[in-house]
């Protein structure tokens, strides 16, 4: 383990930006974080690195970064704050290894391959300055927003269930020679995709717990996940989720008064509301922006985290590391306590029948 | 029993080799890998151009590789410890047909298991090598011929077939599986097309064409027994179900599932009529949205006899419905519906293109007796079960 530095804090009345790096360059860098810094001019991004120093030097170059390497262990003691985007099974790693000498991360979900390695990278923050923060960026979408708002003002009555659906055939063009979705890197759609859902679902409700889940791994991964889950007030819903199916991707609300659902793919994102039948668009007030955009919603996670990281506010949307080890927990439960599910069209029984 | 047998043998020579399977997640090489993982727990190599469209492998206990079969190179790694080689792979560019992974591909994959002296080569081809040869039941021996002339997908899969035989006469223990249309969850031409389709539009298909259809876990069985039994080298084999039956029966069994749409069959004649007048409102379609659309059309077309022309003409053609329709496109920003808006709503029917209507037409009937004596195929699943699993999987897939 490297020697552990210490760093002056950043200023919270500086102005200079915020120096960060960020550590892997694949695909989600290139469409998302990389374009979403040139929107925030509190921080200056001084470090690309990636193993393949080749596509670390073209994107460098195509955003004016001054350095890049193959090791993320040289930027220690050059930067202020990192972003982790690597392949899942490397995150925490990586992710610990910075924290220890006082960088701050912000690493993309998931932030560890199960619950041990969360509980490692958890306990790396308790003895450092450094903070840990997730990339759960759909927090920042309108439509999540707007839901999380509406609870709180009671827009249906009390909640007696809900229902939400993510799904659609994945088709993520990965830069990365290595990239994989298998066991070794990518960790199934419950570690994936259902990262985001989970962690969503407990910024409407708060902490969930399982009742009962279904997916469908034989020997691989999971390619499609069922959860039936309970909120603290004990509500209880379901979560839905699919690699390979175009679902609902919507989540419905059922209150007293009225039933809201609302489309977080479409854009501007969309709000049916029964009870009044009402139907809207859903972004802020005082927004004069209706269509938002990945981009947009990588940007003000950015933003709230340079405010964070700078202790200027404490994090309203921009999720913890405490946050991502919850949902770490939720996933495993669901494997856990899951049965497995496969079809009768993917069934080979008939082989053995037709002994 | 033959099957029985088979897998037997399978499993007892995959104990000491790895398979290849190429192509594998593809339709049918994912569904095969699933049979060699999880009915036969081979050790399955499964090789992929593309990780990010393999979700359906990665349920499964097996190793994914990442290669293009056109890669010299990938295939050597491939190969690396597998005594038994199953090429799935196939993919048509028709702007470079001899670039593609059907002609490139099989070439490559083969001379590198000719050369690493596998124990067994099972080359995936088609049906479709025989060409139309009209009302005849083909069998294997028919001549190899294209099914048009600019059939560039079964010049591919004649040429790879070639490609093998060649290396077959120099000592490649290949045997090739020529199977006719295969249908059956996952299906993209079809399962999911015709079901896209008839979920709100009517299909329109020829009288009197037949198809041969086999539901794609028989196709996975003949390759089984392909693989295992030692009489299979050096040999063709068409694989079906074993009845032939009418397009327009096989596509009713999807409207049975629940769609809009119904399918129907036309004459030669009918379908011309449909094409022409097809063809005429969708250039008045294209025109009135112009027109509705764009400020500075509108301009030129108050001051443009020819223009104010079309219009009204386009207006005469078009229904008051489409009309609105393309006006409610034009003023966007306007209140919607308050909830939201069904998907139900049927429109035109779909007229299929020339070159799969001349599928569509074929008269011939194929003869899966070859298969039958020297393998023991049977096909185990009717299209009454094929199916009602099919059905299955669609409602699940929510594609009705």
């Amino acid at each position: 383990m490297p020697a552990r530095q210490v760093f002056l804090p950043i200023s919270s009345t500086s102005d200079i930006p915020v120096r960060i790096a960020i550590v892997g360059c694949g695909s989600v860098v290139e469409r998302f974080h990389l374009p979403a810094s040139t929107f925030v001019p509190e921080l200056s991004v001084e470090f690309l690195v990636d193993r393949e120093l080749r596509r670390a030097t073209t994107l460098a170059a195509l955003y004016h970064v001054p350095n890049v390497a193959a090791d993320f262990r040289e930027i220690i003691g050059k930067v202020d704050a990192a972003i982790i985007a690597l392949p899942h099974n490397l995150n925490a790693e990586v992710s610990r290894e910075l924290l220890n000498t006082g960088i701050s991360v912000l690493v993309e979900k998931p932030m560890a391959f199960n619950i041990a390695e969360g509980q490692h990278l958890l306990a790396a923050t308790k003895h450092s300055r450094a903070l840990l923060n997730v990339g759960y960026t759909r927090r920042f979408g309108y439509g999540v927003q707007f839901i999380r708002r509406a609870l709180r003002e009671n827009l249906i009555g009390r909640i007696t269930g809900f229902s939400v659906e993510d799904g659609y055939p994945f088709d993520w063009k990965s830069a990365a020679s290595e990239f994989r979705l298998d066991k070794i890197g990518g960790g199934g759609v419950l570690l994936d995709l259902g990262s985001h859902v989970l962690d969503m679902v407990m910024f409407w409700f708060g902490a969930l717990t399982v009742q009962s889940a279904l997916h469908d791994s034989l020997g691989g991964v999971e390619v499609n996940a069922f959860a039936q889950l309970q909120t603290p007030l004990g509500v209880r819903g379901t979560v839905e989720l699919s690699w390979e199916r175009l679902l609902r991707n919507s989540a419905i609300i059922e209150g007293t008064t009225g039933r809201l659902e609302v489309e977080w793919y479409s854009n501007p994102a969309t709000a049916y509301l029964s009870g009044s039948m009402l139907r809207g668009t859903v972004a802020p007030e005082g927004s004069n922006q209706l269509v938002q955009t990945f981009d947009t919603m990588f940007v003000e996670q950015l933003r709230e985290w340079v405010r964070v990281i700078r202790g200027r506010s404490a994090a309203s949307v921009l999720a913890t590391g405490g946050d991502a080890a919850i949902v770490l927990e939720l996933v495993e439960a669901c494997r856990s306590q899951g049965k497995i599910w496969q079809p009768p069209w993917s069934s080979t029984e008939r082989e053995k029948l037709s002994e | 029993m033959e099957l029985y047998r088979a897998g037997k043998a399978l499993r007892m020579r995959m104990e000491k080799a790895k398979i290849l399977v190429t192509g594998a997640n593809g339709f049918l090489g994912t569904r095969l890998v699933e049979f060699l993982a999880l009915a036969y727990r081979a050790d399955v190599r499964a090789l992929v151009r593309d990780l990010g469209r393999s979700v359906r492998l990665c349920r499964l206990p097996v190793e994914i590789l990442l290669g293009d079969v056109r890669d010299e190179r990938a295939i050597e790694r491939a190969l690396d410890g597998c005594s038994i080689v199953i090429h799935c792979a196939s993919g048509i560019d028709a702007t470079k047909p001899h670039a593609s992974s059907t002609f490139l591909g099989t070439e490559i994959v083969a001379r590198a298991a000719h050369l690493k002296k596998v124990q067994r080569f099972v080359h995936i081809s088609s049906a479709a090598v025989y060409g139309s040869p009209g009302e005849v039941e083909v069998n294997e021996s028919y001549p190899l011929r294209r099914r048009w002339k600019r059939d560039v997908y079964g010049a591919a899969k004649i040429a790879g077939e070639q490609f093998v035989h060649e290396l077959f006469l120099k000592g490649l223990c290949a045997t090739i599986i020529q199977p006719t249309i295969i249908y059956g969850p996952y299906s993209a031409e079809w399962s999911t097309h015709p079901l896209q389709v008839l979920k709100t539009n009517d299909y329109v298909l020829p009288k009197g064409g037949v198809l041969s259809p086999v539901y794609v876990d028989d196709v996975v069985r003949a390759i089984v027994l392909a693989a295992a039994k030692p009489e299979a080298v050096g040999n063709r084999y068409i694989v079906s179900s074993s009845d032939s039956i009418e397009w327009s029966y096989f596509y009713q069994a999807y409207t049975r599932m629940g769609t809009i749409g119904r399918a129907f069959a036309v004459t030669d004649d009918e379908y011309s009529r449909l094409v022409r007048q097809r063809k005429a409102k969708s250039n008045f379609a294209a025109l009135a949205r112009l027109v509705v659309e764009l400020p500075e059309i509108r301009k030129a077309a108050a001051a443009n006899s020819v223009l104010v022309w079309s219009y009204n003409l386009a207006k005469r053609c078009l229904s008051a419905e489409h009309l609105s329709q393309l006006r409610a496109g034009h003023l966007r920003g306007a209140s919607g519906p308050t909830s939201r808006p069904a998907e139900t709503e049927q429109s035109a029917a779909f007229l299929p293109g020339p070159g799969l209507w001349q599928l569509y037409k074929s008269p011939s009937r194929y003869s899966i007796e070859k298969a039958k004596r020297e393998l023991g195929y049977q096909a185990q699943i009717d299209l009454k079960m094929g199916m009602e699993l099919t059905a299955e999987w669609a409602r699940w897939s929510r594609l009705i």
